[in-house]
């Protein structure tokens, strides 16, 4: 299991909690952490790479180069959708500079998968 | 997420698929996330490859990848590393448009499509090697 997703950074204060929750998409908001979430449906190693700075970059690169497009993108999306999305973007931008928000990517293994069914796999890819 | 949210969201990606992306979007795309899948999230072609590198895919491994939208990283993972993909996901004007670009980068016998909530796959358990989601939880 692999999977990239955005997480409020660790040892805020509770009104840093809640600007991370406003500021990010709606799992921010969770209230299990993912590492327990693996764990509870049988995964582990569970490994975590920082991505935020990455994130960082990206999401300024979004507003970077669709602000000069912004009524021709507009156009093409329902009414206010471009528009909402934009500002969802400014106020995640604001909040990971802020250190309010993390990018992650989180890797697993399936405790049921053993060892001998990968081999056997691999044996029959090879 | 309510069901009221999800009923929004998928509305809202219905919509959004439904749309084939102008030029300077794909261009943007580019630029920004180094691919033209007609993304917007923040999963960029690099990411994909540490992705897969993470999960050791290669030739003939099954990978699902659930909230594909229209095939972004599951098609491109399958081509890059020669796996066999799933692509799942609610809105069917996505998945109809990561069909397409199956077909036309010759995937096709190597990807299934499943209009599915990840709540509720028809998949027993066990069924893929590796399981990826990118910017779903966002």
């Amino acid at each position: 299991m692999g999977f990239y997703t955005i997480v409020e950074s660790p040892g805020l204060s509770p009104a840093a909690r809640r600007r991370a929750r406003a500021a990010g998409p709606r799992a921010v908001a969770m209230r299990s952490d993912h590492r327990r979430l693996l764990g509870a449906a049988g995964f582990h190693d569970v490994t975590e790479l920082d991505v935020t700075a990455a994130f960082a970059v990206t999401a300024s690169a979004w507003l970077a180069e669709t602000g000069p497009h912004t009524e021709e993108l507009a156009r093409l999306e329902p009414p206010g959708a471009f528009a909402q999305r934009q500002a969802d973007r400014r106020r995640m931008l604001a909040a990971i500079h802020a250190g309010l928000l993390r990018r992650v990517l989180l890797l697993a293994r399936d405790r049921r998968r053993s060892p001998a069914a990968r081999d056997r796999r691999d044996r029959a890819h090879a | 997420m309510t069901a009221r949210d999800e009923a929004q969201a998928l509305a809202l990606f219905q919509e959004r698929y439904r749309s084939t992306p102008s030029l300077p979007a794909c261009q943007i795309e580019q630029r920004v996330i180094g691919g033209d899948w007609g993304a917007n999230g923040y999963t960029t072609m690099a990411q994909a490859d540490i992705l897969a590198r993470g999960l050791g895919l290669s030739a003939g491994d099954r990978l699902l990848d659930l909230g594909t939208g229209r095939g972004w990283p599951g098609l491109y993972l399958a081509a890059r590393t020669g796996c066999r993909v799933v692509l799942a996901d609610l809105p069917l004007e996505g998945l109809r448009v990561a069909a397409n670009r199956a077909a036309s980068e010759g995937l096709t016998a190597r990807t299934g499509v499943v209009a599915s909530a990840a709540s509720g796959l028809p998949f027993r358990a066990g069924s893929f090697d590796a399981v990826i989601h990118t910017d779903v939880l966002c």
